[in-house]
Parts: C-alpha cells; structure tokens; sequence
C-alpha cells in the first residue's frame, strides 16, 4: 500500500493540551467536562482515548480539531494556538491540518468517492485538477483507488469508511482524528481500518482515536484513560495508592 | 486433557510415530502447548490401553507408528461434538478485583485502573505479535495455514484480554452507580452486617 509522507516539523508536536478545561453551566452547577487536561501528541504517534460515557472523550477531540474552544487552557495544532485563531484562521487549521473520521461517515450521497475527498481540497481553494491528482493519492493510499468514481450507496461499510479516511488524509493533513470509526463495521472490517490508521503514522500523521473498545485501542502507541474529564493514568498509580486507609 | 484428544486428531489422517505427533501438536497450536517426548509416550500408552490407538506391528524400524483405531475414531467425534463445559469460576483477576472491592482501606477504583492498564499493555503486546505474525495476512493466509494460526491464536489471547477489560469498565460503571461512597465497599458491608 502506498503512504503518502507528509513533511511535518519533527520538533513540534501535532497536538498539545496545555491544562486545558472546557466547561458547562449546568443549572446552578459548572460542569466540567474535560478539567486541567496535559497532553502532547507527537507526529507520528498513535494515541487511543478511552473512558466511560460523559469522560471527556468527544470534547477532547473537539478541541484538537478546533470544533470546541477551551475555557481555560491552551490547544495547540500545528504550531497554531487555537483560541489566538478567529473562526476564518480556525477553519482554514481545520481544512489544512486536520483530517476527522468519525462512525457516521457523513459522506455526501451525491457525490462520487473522489468527488467526496476532493471536497474539502476545494473548500480550501485548490485547483480542481490538483484536487483530483492528491484525491486519487489519498483513495489509493486507503486502498480503494479502484472505488474513485463510484457512489457511497454503491459500496460496502468497510469502503465508505476507507473513502471517509482518504477524506480525512488527503493533502498535508498532520492530524488525524477518528471518533468510533469502527463503530458500524464488522471485527475484521475494523480491523483493516486500524491498519490503515497505523499506517498514517508511519506515514508522520498523528491519530487520536476515540474508542471504547480495547481491541481497537490496543492498536495505538499509547493509551489515555479519561474519567470525570480527566487523565487517569494507571501507570502513574503506585502501590501505596491503593491502601487508603 | 486435551494432548489426548490432539493426538487422537492427528493420528485420523494416518499412522504416526511419537516424534512426528509430538512436532504436528506443536504446530496445530501454534507452539503454546509444548510437549517432551516423555509425556507422549505416556499418552500413548494410556490411549492404547484404553482401545483408541494400536501400535502397528513392528516392521524393523525403531520408531513404530500408532494408528487410530474405531474406538478413538469414535471418542474424537465426541470430543469435537462436545462443548468444554464451564471454566472454574476462580479466575486470578476477578478474585483480586472483588477482595479489593469488599477490603476497607483499599481503593477499588485504583485497583481497577492498575489492572486494566496492566491488561491495555498485554494486549498491545499481543496485537505487536499478531502484527508480526500476520504480516501481509490479506495475500498470504490462504497459502500459508502456520501463519493462520497464529493469528488465530493471537485472536483467541486477544478476544480474552479484551473481554477482561471490559469487566473492569463494567465493574467501574456499577460501582460508579452506587448509593454509597468511594472507594470501597467495606463500608457498606460493615453497616449491613
């Protein structure tokens, strides 16, 4: 399978939650949905978010594409601080530099596979023709280039999720951000997109995948554990801590 | 005992001596069940006492190969057409999880985050190893039946990791759900007794 190498600055990390908060008035009540959260994500690096329902997850994945703003804190994507951005800036970060694939594919029924991937390529002002020629890249380096002219409706679950990860990749893109994308999909099925996940890091695109499934997880470099919006990190927990008493 | 039953299966396809069934056991379970020589003789000899494999008559070799007789073809149908039964409810894991639950002093969630990061880091592990195993699995798992079991056993380890791991993220939810405070039980069983 071809990868398409992406060119990002080693030094810098693709994602970085400096103590970030994003919180809700609830009533009386603030809630805080994610609380104080630390985390650098380097490119190239494959990080699982787990947790139970009301964790964090989607929030945290909101913020590092710029779909959220923090209440306190800093998200840094790309070199860019998200909350200096106005929404043209925040937008243009999102096209360019993010790449999201989430379980409902939200591909556009009327368009064909590359149709859909060029999309956001011509969003962002490229020509047509060089939309087409990186579209057909990304559909290649998902493993459907052979899908290119066909319609969602006209493909299998597996495909449509592969054209929403070509979507997801195509151009510079340095972050990717999966939300239960094996969530509709059969075991192997899901399996294959992982491998294709995995194989976006190799190509120095970094990934966070959302999931609530361990067998998924288990594909990433690391994995974080959120609770009450924050990082539990087992790894961290000594002995001692488990006598309270 | 499942060497027995193993045996059994491979002496179907045909007369075997201890050797090449103690190499062929190995390699139907992907080596996770190592055998010496020893205790395959020994098996042999218990299966042969019991009626389910002759050895044939001695043709001058040194090694004399055993075959199937209809008796162990019968007792192999059996097996393959009998479920396991239960497993023993005793598993490590679980004890650990609900003494911790019912230990006053001890903190329950933090046992549980201890264990489930301790099991994420084994099943990563495992995922490495059928990564290895499988390489290129999509073209070559149809040519190559070693290879297909490996992953399969690698899937086997997988699937059991997993479903350990979504124990603990049920234990955390129903403990979450509790009237009664963090972190442990103790407490409530204090009051109740």
């Amino acid at each position: 399978m071809s990868v398409t190498t992406v060119h990002p600055i080693a030094t810098q990390p693709a994602c970085e939650f400096r103590h970030v908060t994003r919180s809700f008035q609830d009533g009386d009540s603030v809630v805080h949905a994610l609380d104080a959260v630390d985390l650098s994500i380097a490119a190239g690096e494959f990080v699982a978010v787990m947790g139970p329902s009301g964790s964090g997850k989607s929030t945290l994945l909101n913020l590092a594409g710029g779909l959220d703003v923090a209440t306190q804190g800093d998200v840094v994507v790309a070199g860019r601080l998200l909350s200096n951005l106005g929404i043209a800036e925040l937008a243009a970060v999102r096209r360019r530099h993010v790449g999201f694939v989430f379980q409902r594919l939200n591909l556009l029924p009327t368009l064909t596979a590359i149709e859909n991937v060029m999309m956001p390529l011509e969003l962002d002002g490229i020509k047509p023709k060089l939309a087409k020629d990186l579209a057909r890249e990304a559909l290649s380096a998902a493993g459907i280039g052979e899908l290119a002219d066909r319609y969602p409706d006209n493909i299998s679950g597996g495909q449509q999720q592969r054209v929403a990860i070509a979507r997801a990749i195509v151009g510079e893109r340095t972050l990717i951000l999966a939300d239960e994308p094996t969530g509709a999909l059969d075991t192997v099925t899901g399996e294959k997109v992982m491998n294709l996940l995995v194989d976006q890091t190799k190509a120095g695109r970094a990934v966070i995948l959302v999931t609530h499934e361990p067998r998924f997880a288990s594909y990433a470099d690391r994995a974080i554990f959120l609770r009450d919006g924050a990082i539990v990190d087992g790894a961290n927990r000594r002995t001692s801590e488990v006598l309270v008493g | 005992m499942s060497v027995r039953e193993g045996l059994l299966a491979l002496l179907a396809a045909g007369p075997k001596h201890g050797y090449q069934l103690k190499s062929e056991f190995e390699d139907v379970t992907a080596s996770v069940w190592p055998l010496n020589i020893g205790q395959v003789y020994t098996t042999l000899d218990r299966l042969e006492r019991d009626g389910l494999v002759a050895a044939d008559p001695d043709n001058g070799e040194q090694r004399r190969p055993y075959s199937l007789t209809a008796t162990g073809r019968e007792q192999l149908i059996d097996w393959f057409s009998t479920a396991p039964g239960d497993k023993p409810d005793r598993d490590p894991l679980i004890i650990k999880v609900l003494v911790a639950l019912h230990s006053r002093g001890v903190d329950a969630t933090a046992v549980i985050d201890i264990q489930r990061r301790s099991l994420l880091a084994t099943l990563q592990g495992q995922r490495r190893a059928q990564r290895q195993a499988a390489d290129a699995i999509d073209t070559t798992v149809s040519t190559n039946p070693e290879q297909l079991t490996a992953v399969l056993l690698f899937d086997a380890l997988i699937s059991r990791s997993e479903s350990e791991l979504r124990w603990l993220d049920l234990c955390e939810e129903r403990l979450r759900s509790l009237p009664i405070a963090q972190p442990s039980l103790s407490h409530a069983v204090t009051k109740e007794s």
